[in-house]
């Protein structure tokens, strides 16, 4: 490390879970984030900041004004392309970071051919055939994942380290139909709460990159905002789920759409 | 007294987020109780006669899949919470 | 024995440097740290005893001048 780098990350390096070491790890290390919108624009920030390597970043959407009540990064990037517009972010916070771009929504036929070129991927999507296409692809590529969703005031996290914990489908078997579940588009979120689930996305895959702390792998903390209350659900693998007892090798394709009421 | 957490989803139907219910001895006499309390409540959980997989019910952070079930008892001082699947981000 | 010269050096940098040395050098290797800023003379010696390493020495060789020895712990 050059003595920019040195005072870049100082205040990692000082930290004894962390040290040159860690931080030279992180160096080499890659992170895929699936969606640079509430979860994702949080997660690349910390990421970018904490010096990870490479970061991949997947979005076909263009930035729109109604992002910007909680996608920071994107600030002066209206119209362009999320994904770009992420890169030209990092760019300025950290030369570090090499990004590589994905200026599209990933789907079957490309999804696996992307995740497995990286350490972890971090699910920032907003939609559940998405969550269900990445759960899949990493569980089949062996890429550690980390999950997270959120409504209003609510969220989720949960880390999924392929044939050791439980899988996004272990605890939920697939999509729910149209018109049982509301997206953010039409229940509405604060940009803090999306902003405090990516965060805890990119802390989870620093201690998976690292191999520190604990992650949460067959455990869930769901998080209430509006009442503070952090709670920590038990998961468990499902010998009868079709993706990870390894029975279904390729992507369940799920084809529900988004439902438009609450 | 069983202490409930409602998620987002459900308050539209049940107006708080956290409610106490007493005797309950299982969470079938739970979601009987509820079912009563909150109309509208029951179409959101039970689908086809059964409850929707799409809920998650958890007793003390424990999956009732894992538990006993609907018929998983409940004690005093038991915290349930109901996890929907949610997808924004 | 090698000598790290850290003069000029301020707070938090004079630990972060004497770390990225520490990191690089071997187990059991004994290293000599010079410092003209006095706060770092009473935390570095603080910070790498509680990271395992011994300071063996810490004395004032000049004006402004200190010199910390350190040998690095044994193990990993």
């Amino acid at each position: 490390m050059d003595e920019e780098q040195i005072k870049r990350y100082a205040r990692q390096i000082i930290m004894p879970e962390i040290g040159v070491k860690g931080q030279r790890k992180l160096l080499e290390s890659s992170v895929l984030v699936v969606g640079a919108g509430g979860l994702g624009s949080p997660a690349i920030q910390y990421l970018a900041g904490a010096g990870v390597g490479r970061i991949g970043i997947a979005d076909g959407d263009n930035v729109d004004i109604s992002n910007l009540q909680r996608q920071t990064i994107h600030a002066g990037n209206l119209g362009k392309n999320k994904a770009e517009s992420a890169k030209e972010f990092v760019e300025k916070l950290n030369p570090d970071v090499e990004v590589e771009v994905y200026p599209f929504h990933l789907d079957p036929e490309n999804v696996r051919e992307i995740v497995k070129g990286y350490d972890v991927v971090l699910d920032c999507t907003d939609n559940f055939v998405s969550r269900f296409l990445l759960n899949d692809a990493c569980v089949i590529e062996g890429v550690p994942l980390v999950h997270a969703a959120v409504l209003r005031f609510e969220g989720e996290i949960m880390t999924i380290v392929p044939s050791e914990s439980a899988c996004y489908r272990c605890v939920f078997s697939h999509a729910p139909p149209p018109g049982s579940v509301p997206t953010c588009q039409e229940a509405g979120v604060v940009g803090a709460t999306v902003g405090t689930l990516g965060t805890l996305q990119a802390i989870e895959a620093i201690k998976l990159l690292l191999g520190i702390g604990e992650v949460l792998t067959s455990r869930m903390l769901h998080i209430d905002l509006l009442t503070m209350d952090f709670t920590e659900l038990k998961l468990k693998k499902n010998p009868d789920c079709p993706i990870c007892s390894g029975r279904v090798k390729e992507i369940i394709p799920e084809r529900y759409a988004e439902s438009c009421q609450l | 007294m069983i202490k409930v957490k409602f998620p987002t989803v459900f308050v539209q139907v049940t107006k708080e987020r956290r409610v106490e219910v007493d005797n309950a001895g299982s969470v079938k006499d739970l979601l009987d109780t509820l079912f009563e309390r909150y109309p509208g409540l029951k179409e959101k959980l039970i689908k086809d006669d059964e409850l929707t997989p799409f809920i998650n019910i958890f007793v003390n952070g424990e999956d009732i899949r894992h538990l006993n079930g609907v018929e998983t008892e409940l004690k005093d001082g038991d915290e349930v919470a109901f996890i929907p699947a949610i997808s924004g981000g | 024995m090698k000598t790290v010269d850290l003069r000029g050096e301020v707070c938090p940098f004079t630990f972060v440097k004497t770390k990225v040395a520490l990191e690089d050098a071997e187990p059991g290797e004994v290293l000599e740290i010079i410092f003209d800023h006095e706060p770092a003379v009473r935390d570095v010696p603080r910070s790498v005893q509680a990271e395992g390493h011994d300071v063996l020495s810490v004395e004032k060789i000049g004006e402004d001048e200190w010199r910390v020895v350190i040998r690095k712990r044994a193990e990993e």
